[in-house]
């Protein structure tokens, strides 16, 4: 997630406006989930795996390194749709220890057509988190009126992630150092340490970081004003008409 | 004399016992520069939480232009609003991922105008030299970076006295000299600005008064020159003295200067009387 999060600081489209990408993308997604056309979703595949590589220019080599895990379990899962059964008419049969399984002209369909779907929506999902930086996608929650609580749980959550992955990868060289991590026995020991201190010193950065918002005038409520993006009639435009395509490949294809 | 802000027989004891102020007597003009000196430990980030009004008096007072603060809503928020506290690390402060959100939230809880708060943001932002990373998440900042994104978090809520707790600690040189250029800057728009540091070169060079602490008590207070002219004092805190003043007394010693020059408060001056 922090790779992620730090890719898409370096992404073309992080000065874009988060409300069209998040429109685009999750509008994209529910297009392909209601249509699940096998065309449709090759047509997604391969406008947004372009759009990413070429308008965001995220390198090949980080898009495809990111696609391949969730592809991996993808395949996996699709197996069992592949296989039935009811091996009368299949396409193959295959026999383990007396027992027949087929693969039928339906359930190979069946399989391509969700092994797309979900190959789609992971793309539209990258498109999304590879432009869209954290604190971005935070912004377009705040405008859709999600209850302010889960926002500003987010918000701090966000940002004390990272203030416990820095304190916890301090502490682990400082182990490490002083040989902590040597056997195994020594392992369990300085992560048990490690546990414990990371504890405490949540809870008094937790105090810390409160008495600093206590003096800016912190009165019950986490308020502040967001960054205003511009909207860019070019990307709408081009967005409307995206969408109208895949409206259009939806309803004349297979 | 007015006084912007006076301390009077203040103490304050933690909740665990440990008694961190004891009577400690303060009075600020209005536009000085003040350095508070001691070791660590001695309670310079108490007094200062308290100043802002984070943490009340056990006992005495603190008396805002004349006005005495008692412990309610309304008057805790003006000193706040008015007491403005960059603290030491910056990472406890910050508390926003991006930085235009962080920067804009002590002038959003001051209840002001969207047009003015985003006048302010941009200002605060430009004239401590973060512009340029306004849409940036601040973990993927640099310390220093970090450090001036605290410094424009106070001061989008444009207080009479900033306070900055060890402001050049763990920045290097460069950096130093650039923050402690910020402070010049702020206190010649007239803001009084109150730092704590270690850093003697900068205390002397720098305040117009100082204030040495030790152990929860005040121990010293005056110009520059009376507090590091005197062994006694500089004996007990277990301080040393400014090179400029060092080299200076003696060059006046051994009558290589004339008597009658002014004190040197830096390397300019100093190099200006030897010409
Ligand atoms: N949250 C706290 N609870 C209890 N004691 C504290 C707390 N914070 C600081 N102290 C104690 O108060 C004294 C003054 O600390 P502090 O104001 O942080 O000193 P300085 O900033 O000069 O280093 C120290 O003895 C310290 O141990
Ligand atoms: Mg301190």
């Amino acid at each position: 997630m922090i790779i992620i999060d730090k890719i898409a600081y370096s992404s073309n489209l992080k000065e874009a406006n988060p409300l069209e990408k998040f429109i685009f993308s999750i509008s994209t997604l529910v297009i392909c989930l209601i249509f699940s056309k096998i065309y449709l979703s090759i047509f997604v595949i391969f406008a947004i795996s372009i759009l990413i590589t070429k308008r965001a220019k995220i390198p090949f080599k980080i898009y495809g390194g990111l696609l391949l895990i969730p592809l991996l379990f993808l395949f996996l899962s699709i197996i069992p749709l592949l296989i039935s059964f009811d091996y009368e008419g299949a396409l193959m049969v295959f026999k383990v220890i007396n027992i027949k399984f087929g693969v039928t002209k339906y359930s190979l369909n069946l399989g391509l057509k969700t092994f797309l779907k979900v190959f789609s929506c992971i793309c539209c999902l990258y498109f999304l988190t590879l432009t869209t930086p954290s604190t971005q996608i935070l912004w377009v929650l705040r405008k859709m009126m999600i209850p302010k609580i889960f926002i500003e749980f987010m918000q701090l959550i966000y940002r004390c992630i990272f203030i416990v992955l820095e304190v916890s990868s301090m502490i682990i060289v400082s182990q490490n150092s002083r040989l902590g991590y040597r056997d195994l026995k020594r392992s369990f020991n300085s992560i048990s340490k490690l546990l414990s201190s990371l504890f405490v010193m949540s809870y008094k950065k937790s105090e810390d970081m409160f008495i600093a918002l206590e003096a800016r005038c912190y009165n019950g409520e986490i308020k502040f004003i967001d960054a205003k993006y511009n909207y860019s009639i070019k990307n709408i435009l081009f967005i409307l008409f995206f969408l109208l395509i895949l409206i259009f490949i939806g309803f004349k294809f297979k | 004399m007015d006084y912007i802000l006076e301390v009077e027989n203040l103490c304050y004891t933690y909740p665990d016992g440990t008694e961190a102020l004891k009577d400690i007597n303060l009075k600020i003009e209005k536009g000085e520069k003040i350095s508070l000196i001691g070791l660590n430990g001695s309670g310079k980030t108490t007094l200062f939480l308290n100043l802002n009004g984070v943490l009340k008096p056990s006992k005495g007072k603190i008396i805002y232009k004349g006005k005495e603060i008692k412990n309610n809503r309304k008057d805790l928020n003006m000193l706040r609003k008015n007491v403005g506290i960059v603290f030491q690390n910056p990472d406890t402060q910050l508390f926003c991922g991006n930085v235009y959100e962080e920067v804009s939230f002590g002038a959003v809880n001051l209840g002001l105008c969207d047009d003015e708060i985003r006048r302010r943001v941009d200002r605060a932002l430009i004239s401590t030299n973060i512009y340029d990373y306004k849409d940036k998440a601040v973990h993927y900042l640099s310390y220093g970076q970090k450090k001036r994104v605290s410094i424009a978090d106070i001061l989008v809520m444009e207080p009479e006295i900033i306070i900055f707790d060890e402001p050049t600690s763990s920045l290097d040189l460069y950096h130093s000299k650039q923050v402690v250029k910020l402070f010049d800057e702020f206190s010649q728009k007239g803001t009084t600005v109150i730092i704590s540091t270690h850093d003697i070169e900068i205390a002397y060079s720098w305040s117009d008064y100082i204030v040495v602490m030790k152990k929860g008590k005040v121990l010293a207070q005056g110009v520059p020159y009376d507090i590091f002219s005197k062994e006694d004092i500089l004996r007990e805190c277990m301080l040393e003295k400014p090179l400029i003043l060092e080299i200076f007394e003696n060059l006046k010693e051994k009558n290589l200067i004339k008597s009658s020059s002014s004190i040197p408060k830096n390397k300019k001056e100093l190099l200006e009387i030897l010409k």
